[in-house]
């Protein structure tokens, strides 16, 4: 089946944040009481119980205000690194390419948020699990939109198949560029490609997003050399004491000469 | 002249708790982290009632493998330092003992230089130790608060901690064959799990260096 996923125009978002509490409603995401710091985003981050928030990005240009929202979920990437660290393989993904998680398979070890290019699986300490978005799959399933394109008064979520948005995302953008020339499509070739795509107006950084998402040297190497490969060292430890077990007794290596062994309690 | 049969101290009991303690406390936390570890482990997670539990038993045992060297180090502090200090003390007699070591340890008899109250292997055991512990409390703590620290830091803790129970694992594979089945160790066995005492006359075979300076001839 095609890969799936939603296009989210930046440029048509005014941040009423219905998307926002569509998600926690389909998902039963109790709220998290917040202060205000100064700014109209109430959501600062993710959290065990926060899978999509509106980011309000304000900047100052020619003594104008200007606000990029962005809104943030997992990106659903076609290579997800988090599926492949998992070590129980609890993230798979769906037909339409959806990155889902098996709830009894998780065990909240953490390992898919430092892998995730984009830093958006969270801990809930309550249920012992990492949590994320999962795009809804149960309900695209039952052929019904995502909870939060579905809220979306203004379409700035459109959900479809990955290649139309693409088009479409391009399009958006060659108009947009008469009047933002930094205008861009993200998720199109970030962390290897993404369903959850972008018209961003300008650069993303002054979305909030990385500007190229990747999981850390470390984390790869971690993944790819020290966990598959380093255990073979306690096998390798394990076997050679075996072996020193039955060669000093069994085998009697280097006992042929000296039958009779003085210090016999001594030295076995 | 000590009998030969006579029974000489060789560790102190509370040398033996800790290590009692830190016996035990890495057994179980490297069964529960196992079932966190890897599918292949699947068949264990009943044994900690479910991945959840296996997380709980790891971090209670965590803190438990934390205090009690912690405690240790409080309360006899030179215990501590006089054990590393032996373990740095390196001569010729460790060097030939480490180079003569892979035959004796597939059987061959060979004449070791005299040795330490630890042998030269028992202190690259007593160095590699401390560090393998120390990287597996500081990343662990990095792992169990991760929203304490920066995100940079977590994937670094993890591979750290991954590092540290892979070499100390299979540290503890040659430590507890070398400290208890291998030909002549019986005894250092009961000086760590039983009374702490050893024969004396093994202890002189052993430990000579050691025996000389706290027993006399």
């Amino acid at each position: 089946m095609a890969n799936k996923g939603y296009l989210v125009d930046t440029t048509k978002c005014i941040g009423c944040r219905g998307c926002v509490v569509a998600c926690k409603n389909w998902n039963q995401l109790s709220a998290e009481p917040s202060k205000f710091t100064g700014s109209y985003q109430t959501i600062k981050d993710f959290s065990g119980n926060t899978f999509t928030y509106i980011g309000f990005n304000e900047y100052e240009e020619n003594g104008q205000m200007k606000w990029f929202f962005t809104k943030r979920q997992c990106m659903h990437c076609l290579d997800p690194a988090c599926a492949k660290i998992c070590p129980q393989k609890a993230l798979s993904k769906t037909d339409t390419g959806a990155v889902v998680r098996d709830m009894s398979k998780c065990v909240g070890c953490q390992y898919c948020a430092a892998a995730c290019p984009f830093h958006v699986p969270r801990y809930n300490a309550k249920i012992v699990k990492e949590t994320k978005c999962s795009l809804c799959s149960e309900r695209v399933a039952e052929g019904a939109l995502p909870a939060c394109v579905k809220a979306c008064i203004t379409g700035a979520l459109k959900f479809d198949d990955r290649d139309k948005l693409l088009a479409l995302a391009k399009e958006r953008v060659s108009s947009l560029k008469a009047t933002n020339p930094q205008a861009t499509v993200y998720g199109e070739a970030e962390a290897g490609g993404t369903n959850v795509l972008y018209v961003l107006a300008d650069l993303p950084s002054k979305y909030g997003l990385p500007g190229n998402p990747q999981t850390s040297a470390v984390t790869q190497a971690w993944k790819n050399y020290v966990k598959p490969y380093a255990p073979w060292l306690i096998a390798l430890t394990a076997a050679g004491s075996l072996f020193s077990f039955f060669s000093t007794r069994v085998l009697k290596v280097g006992q042929a000469a000296q039958t009779v062994h003085e210090e016999e309690k001594l030295h076995g | 002249m000590a009998d030969s049969e006579a029974r000489v101290e060789k560790t102190t009991p509370e040398a033996r708790f800790v290590h009692w303690s830190h016996t035990i406390t890495w057994f179980i936390m490297l069964l529960s982290g196992m079932v966190l570890y890897s599918p292949w482990w699947h068949w264990l997670t009943p044994v900690f009632g479910g991945a959840p539990h296996a997380d709980l038993v790891h971090k209670f045992f965590a803190v438990i493998f934390i205090a009690v060297p912690l405690i240790g180090l409080i309360v006899k502090p030179r215990s501590f330092v006089d054990w590393m200090k032996t373990a740095v003390k390196w001569g010729k007699d460790e060097i030939v003992f480490m180079m003569k070591f892979p035959l004796d340890f597939i059987g061959f008899k060979v004449d070791m230089p005299p040795q330490d109250g630890i042998n030269a292997g028992q202190k690259i055991n007593s160095l590699l130790f401390p560090i393998v512990g120390l990287g597996l409390v500081l990343s662990g703590i990095v792992m169990w608060f991760t929203w304490r620290f920066p995100p940079s830091w977590i994937p670094i803790a993890y591979i750290v901690h991954d590092a540290c129970w892979i070499i100390g694992t299979a540290q503890v594979c040659f430590h507890a064959y070398l400290g208890s089945l291998h030909p002549g160790s019986g005894e250092s066995f009961w000086a760590m799990f039983g009374d702490g005492k050893v024969k004396a006359s093994w202890a002189k075979h052993h430990h000579a260096k050691w025996y000389k300076r706290v027993y006399g001839d």
